[in-house]
C-alpha cells in the first residue's frame, strides 16, 4: 500500500533548481534511504516532504493528503540533522513541553514510548549531559510522541563513532518493527543504506538511480574475483585466448562477474592453475561510484 | 501556548549570562551615576541637593527604561535561536498555530522584562533608602508594576520587528550592542534633553524612550516634588519638571505620557504585522 508519493517535486532557490523533479513511491512499512553527496538536495527534498518548506513546483502527498492539510503533520515525524531539543532541558522536560504542544497527546503511549524505548535511566538527566547516541535516541523518541505514521530522519547517524552509529541503526530497525513504521533516511554514509529496503540515489537535485539495494548492485557494480595461478600458468595468455577481460593490480589477476554462478564455474574450470582467490561482492560504494564518477568524497 | 512561555522562561533564567546582559546596560547607567553624574546633576538643579530622593528617583525611571529595553531585547534573543535551530520549524509540526508560537514569544519576553524591571526597581530603591535615607516608596508599586508591563510591550513589539528580520544570532547580537549603548542616551539617563542640539532632541523625541523615562519619574517622584515645591508656584514646579524630563515638550502629564507609549505599542505591532507578511514564508527555513 502506497503512503507516500511525489510527481515532478521541484525546488527552485534563487534561481536554481536545488531538487529538480523528483518522482518517488513509499510502500508503508519500507525503510527508504536518499543516499547522496553533500549539496546532492536530499535535506531539501526531505523539507519538502516534511512539508517545512512548500515546492516551487510538483506535488507530495501522504496518504492523499498535501502538506497544506492540517492533519498532514500528524502523519509525520522528523528527527532534524542538528537537535531541536533544549540542552539545559532534562529529557522528561523536554519530550513533555513537545508532547503537550499537540492536543490529543496520548500520554499512556508517551510513558510508554519512554519505558519500552529504554529512556527511564536517562529521563531526569539533562540533556547536554548525554552521549551523542543517548541524544540522537532522545530526538527520534520526541519525533514519535504523537504517534506517526512515517518517521523521517536527517542524516541520524552523522556525527556519531561508529558504536552509537550501530546501536542507532539497530534502534531504527526495532521501531521498524515494534511500531510498523514506514521510515525515510538521508546519508551519505554507503554502508547503511545496505539496510533498506529502497534506495533513492540523488545528485545534483535529480534521482540518477532508485531500487533495490539487490538489484541496483546487480545493476550497477560487479563481483570481483581475484586470483593468483600456479607459477607454471601462464595466465596473460589464457585470458587473451579466451578474451576475457582482466586487470593485473597487486600481483593479482582481477576478473568482474555479474553473477555467483559465472564465478563458482571459471573456479571449478581453472581449479588445477589457480594457486589461490578471493571473492568480493559488488558494493553499494561501487553503486555509487559507478553513478556518480569520481565527485565522491565518499568517507568524510 | 503555556507550555511554550514556560520552557521560554526556564530556559532564561537558567542562563546566567542572558540574566547579566539583561542588566548590564541598566548596571551602566547606575554606576555612571554615582561615580560621575550625581554630583554634577546637584550642582545643576540645587532642589536636588536638598532633597536627594528627587535626583535618585530621578535616575531609578531613567535606568528602569534600560532595563526595560535591555531585557525585552535579551529575552526575544530565544526566538531567534529557535529559528536558527530549527526549534521553530519542529514546532510548526505541533498543533501550536504559528501565531500562538509568536505570541508565546511575545508574552515571555513581556514577563522577563517586567521581572527584570521590579528587580532592578527593588534593588535601587533598596540602595538609595541605605545610602541617602530616602523612604522605600511602598505606594507608588502597584502604579511601577503596571508601568512596567507598559514598558515590557512597547520593547516587546519593537525588538519583535527586529528579531522577525534578523535570522541569525552574530548579527542580532551586534544590533543589540548598538542598541543598548544607545539606550541610555535615549533614555535621558546622562544628561537632560534640553543640552542637546534641535535635531538630536527631535531622533530621540521619535523613539518612546524618554516618555518612559518621563512616565516613571512622574510616578516616582510625585511624593519629592510636592515637598520640594510646596511654597512655590506652580509655574515653578513646572519649569523644573522641563528641565528635568518629567516634561517631554507637549507631553507633560502621566496620562499624555501613557497614550504616547500605547500609540508607540500600536505603531510597533502594526510594522511588526507587515514585516511578518513578507517574512511568514521564509521563516521555517
Amino acid at each position: 500500500m502506497k503512503i507516500l508519493e511525489t510527481q515532478n517535486l521541484t525546488k527552485v532557490i534563487d534561481h536554481k533548481k536545488i531538487v529538480n523533479g523528483i518522482n518517488m513511491q513509499v510502500d508503508k512499512g519500507q525503510l527508504v534511504s536518499l543516499l547522496g553527496l553533500n549539496g546532492a538536495g536530499k535535506s531539501t527534498t526531505l523539507k519538502m516532504l516534511t512539508g517545512i518548506n512548500y515546492s516551487t513546483f510538483g506535488t507530495v502527498k501522504i496518504m492523499g493528503m498535501t502538506p497544506k492539510n492540517h492533519n498532514y503533520s500528524h502523519q509525520i515525524g522528523v528527527v532534524f540533522q542538528n537537535s531541536i531539543l533544549d540542552k539545559e532541558l532534562s529529557v522528561k522536560n523536554n519530550l513533555f513541553i513537545r508532547a503537550r504542544m499537540y492536543k490529543n497527546i496520548d500520554k499512556k503511549y508517551v510513558d510508554s514510548l519512554i519505558e519500552e524505548l529504554g529512556l527511564q535511566s536517562i529521563l531526569h538527566q539533562k540533556y547536554k549531559n548525554l552521549s551523542g547516541g543517548q541524544r540522537r535516541k532522545v530526538d527520534i523518541i520526541r519525533a514519535l510522541l504523537h504517534k506517526p505514521k512515517i518517521l523521517f530522519l536527517d542524516e541520524p547517524s552523522t556525527g556519531l563513532d561508529i558504536q552509537s552509529r550501530n546501536k542507532i541503526w539497530s534502534f531504527i530497525k526495532s521501531l521498524k518493527q515494534k511500531y510498523n513504521l514506514t521510515i525515510i533516511l538521508t546519508t551519505h554514509y554507503l554502508e547503511e543504506t545496505e539496510q533498506s529496503d529502497y534506495v533513492y540515489i540523488m545528485d545534483e537535485g535529480k534521482f540518477i538511480a532508485s531500487d533495490s539495494v539487490e538489484n541496483l548492485k546487480i545493476k550497477y557494480s560487479k563481483h570481483i574475483l581475484a586470483l593468483t595461478f600456479n607459477i607454471n600458468f601462464d595466465a596473460k595468455q589464457y585470458f587473451i585466448d579466451h578474451d576475457i577481460k582482466y586487470a593485473y593490480e597487486h600481483n593479482k589477476y582481477l576478473i568482474s562477474f555479474n553473477n555467483d554462478k559465472l564465478a563458482i564455474n571459471f573456479i571449478t574450470d581453472m581449479q588445477n592453475d589457480i594457486d589461490s582467490f578471493e571473492y568480493k561482492h559488488g558494493t553499494m560504494d561501487d553503486v555509487f561510484l559507478n553513478l556518480t564518477g569520481n565527485k565522491a568524497n565518499l568517507h568524510d | 501556548m503555556i507550555n511554550l512561555v514556560k520552557r521560554n522562561l526556564i530556559l532564561y533564567f537558567n542562563n546566567k549570562a542572558n540574566v547579566f546582559f539583561s542588566l548590564l546596560a541598566s548596571l551602566i547607567s547606575f554606576g555612571l551615576f554615582i561615580l560621575f553624574i550625581k554630583n554634577n546633576l546637584q550642582n545643576q538643579w540645587h532642589a536636588t541637593a536638598i532633597y536627594p530622593g528627587l535626583l535618585d528617583n530621578w535616575i531609578i525611571g531613567g535606568t528602569l527604561t534600560t532595563t526595560a529595553i535591555s531585557s525585552a531585547l535579551t529575552a526575544l534573543t530565544r526566538y531567534v535561536i529557535d529559528k536558527s535551530n530549527n526549534v521553530i520549524a519542529d514546532i510548526s509540526l505541533t498543533d501550536l498555530s504559528f501565531k500562538t508560537l509568536q505570541i508565546s514569544y511575545i508574552v515571555s519576553a513581556v514577563i522577563v522584562s517586567t521581572i527584570m524591571q521590579l528587580f532592578t526597581f527593588a534593588f535601587m530603591s533598596t540602595y538609595f533608602s541605605l545610602v541617602d535615607k530616602i523612604d522605600f516608596q511602598w505606594n507608588v508599586i502597584l502604579m511601577v508594576i503596571l508601568m512596567a508591563i507598559l514598558a515590557s510591550f512597547v520593547w516587546t513589539a519593537f525588538g519583535f520587528i527586529i528579531t522577525s528580520l534578523i535570522n541569525n544570532q552574530d548579527a542580532l547580537s551586534g544590533c543589540y550592542s548598538i542598541i543598548n549603548t544607545l539606550a541610555g542616551f535615549f533614555a535621558l539617563v546622562y544628561f537632560p534633553l534640553m543640552t542637546l542640539p534641535k535635531l538630536g532632541q527631535l531622533v530621540i523625541k521619535l523613539t518612546p524612550a524618554p516618555y518612559m523615562s518621563a512616565m516613571y519619574r512622574n510616578i516616582l517622584m510625585q511624593n519629592d516634588l510636592k515637598n520640594a515645591f510646596r511654597n512655590s508656584t506652580a509655574h515653578s514646579m513646572n519649569v523644573f519638571k522641563n528641565q528635568i524630563n518629567i516634561n517631554i515638550g507637549n507631553v507633560n502629564s502621566l496620562n499624555s505620557q501613557i497614550l504616547v507609549l500605547l500609540t508607540f505599542i500600536l505603531i510597533f505591532t502594526f510594522i511588526f504585522l507587515i514585516v511578518s507578511l513578507k517574512t511568514r514564508k521564509n521563516l521555517i527555513h
